[in-house]
């Protein structure tokens, strides 16, 4: 018993000494703590935002929500507002479109179908030569006011060369293109087309003195 | 009586503010170490687990489902369970049942009743080289049980025993202690 008095106080002793036991705290310990500390926070601060809780605000889902029906609002009065305010820009875009048609449909017939213009001022005359009027009778269409001109240039000179003749069609297609827009185009028309004329040509020379024989007659 | 002292979370959270931390270090840390100076079989060890607790005890009791205020009992109580963990998880493999008694005790068996009050001239620092002598499990349930006043109940919640192995655990491990003080006498 005695033996078992004496642990008990032993042990008493031993819990009070170390209760109230403490170690005195450096500096570098003290530091150390302060920058887990500010680690902590940082870590705080991301839980704060973290996911799972943004997902669970209601008043996060209400905004959003309002601000895309905002979106929505505004699309569908563009949508229905939108048709009464579209018909003068097709109109603008049509006339445009019907000008550049009118200039692209005219020149370029004029320019190819030019040379044998002087053959469509006498289509009734030769029957026989029907087959050869039927392809540059559209060039009439567009240049009735000049075919007297034309016909006097090429009275002159119908014993000169293919390549005047070529020249003399085209001094007619200037005087037709004066409402043109855009000429630089025209001129690497010519030249293609003259090329192409160029090419063609042995297959014009034997009609020309045919109608100008005609013509004298 | 001394007042209990009594912290607020805020306080820790506010921006840019290290006084509510500062207070803490100063009125708790030098009792935490001398905590883990106890716990621990190193100085060393206690150094760098009391420091390591120290943050994550501070870490729980500013999480969101804990409440706006808590003492310094509360404190020491956490810093306690933590330390403990933190050394069986480092100690994994050490076995608990430990029956090892202390070798001296019967050889210094004469001289024990020499001096009715030799252990009275014993240092904290000479009961904590006592308490490291004894196994991790032993050193850690005395501490638990007879300094630091847990029930058997929470340390066999906190070791994940039962009560009985517990209790088993206490007597051996207040036997091995004395035995170890009084073979130095």
């Amino acid at each position: 018993m005695a033996e078992l008095d004496e642990n008990k106080k032993i042990e008493e002793h031993i819990r009070s000494v170390l209760k109230d036991f403490t170690v005195s705290v450096t500096e570098d310990q003290k530091n150390f703590l302060f920058q887990k500390y500010d680690q902590i926070k940082t870590h705080h601060k991301n839980i704060q935002f973290h996911l799972p809780e943004i997902i669970k605000n209601k008043t996060l889902w209400i905004i959003s929500g309002s601000f895309v029906l905002i979106i929505l609002l505004i699309y569908i009065v563009t949508l229905f507002s939108s048709p009464s305010n579209d018909d003068p820009p097709t109109q603008s875009i049509n006339t445009s479109v019907d000008t550049t048609n009118n200039q692209s449909i005219s020149h370029p017939i004029d320019t190819t179908k030019h040379t044998p213009s002087h053959r469509d001022t006498i289509p009734s005359t030769s029957k026989t030569n029907t087959i050869s009027i039927t392809t540059p009778s559209q060039t009439n269409i567009t240049s009735p006011t000049n075919n007297n001109k034309e016909l006097n240039k090429t009275t002159n000179d119908q014993n000169t060369d293919n390549s005047k003749k070529l020249d003399t069609t085209t001094i007619p297609k200037k005087s037709n293109t004066s409402n043109d827009i855009v000429p630089k185009k025209k001129k690497k028309k010519r030249t293609q087309e003259s090329n192409v004329e160029d090419q063609n040509l042995p297959v014009l020379e034997p009609k020309t003195p045919e109608l100008n024989t005609k013509e004298e007659e | 009586m001394s007042i209990i002292k009594h912290y607020h979370k805020q306080d820790f959270l506010a921006h840019k503010d290290h006084s509510a931390l500062s207070r803490l270090i100063d009125e708790q840390y030098a009792k935490c170490l001398g905590i883990a100076y106890r716990y621990c079989k190193s100085d060393e060890q206690a150094n760098e687990l009391s420091s390591q607790c120290f943050i994550t005890t501070l870490k729980n009791l500013l999480a969101e489902e804990e409440p706006e205020e808590f003492d310094e009992n509360t404190f020491v109580r956490q810093f306690i369970i933590c330390i403990v963990k933190t050394i069986l998880t480092q100690r994994k493999g050490e076995l608990i049942a430990d029956t090892t008694i202390v070798a001296s005790s019967k050889r210094n068996e004469a001289n024990l009743f020499s001096d009715s009050d030799y252990y009275k001239t014993l240092s904290p620092q000479d009961f904590i080289q006592h308490l490291r002598k004894l196994n991790t499990v032993q050193q850690i349930i005395y501490n638990l049980y007879c300094i630091d006043q847990f029930t058997i109940k929470d340390i066999a919640n906190i070791i994940q025993h039962h009560e009985l192995s517990i209790k088993a655990l206490i007597e051996r491990a207040r036997f091995n202690l004395i035995s170890s003080i009084k073979s130095i006498v």
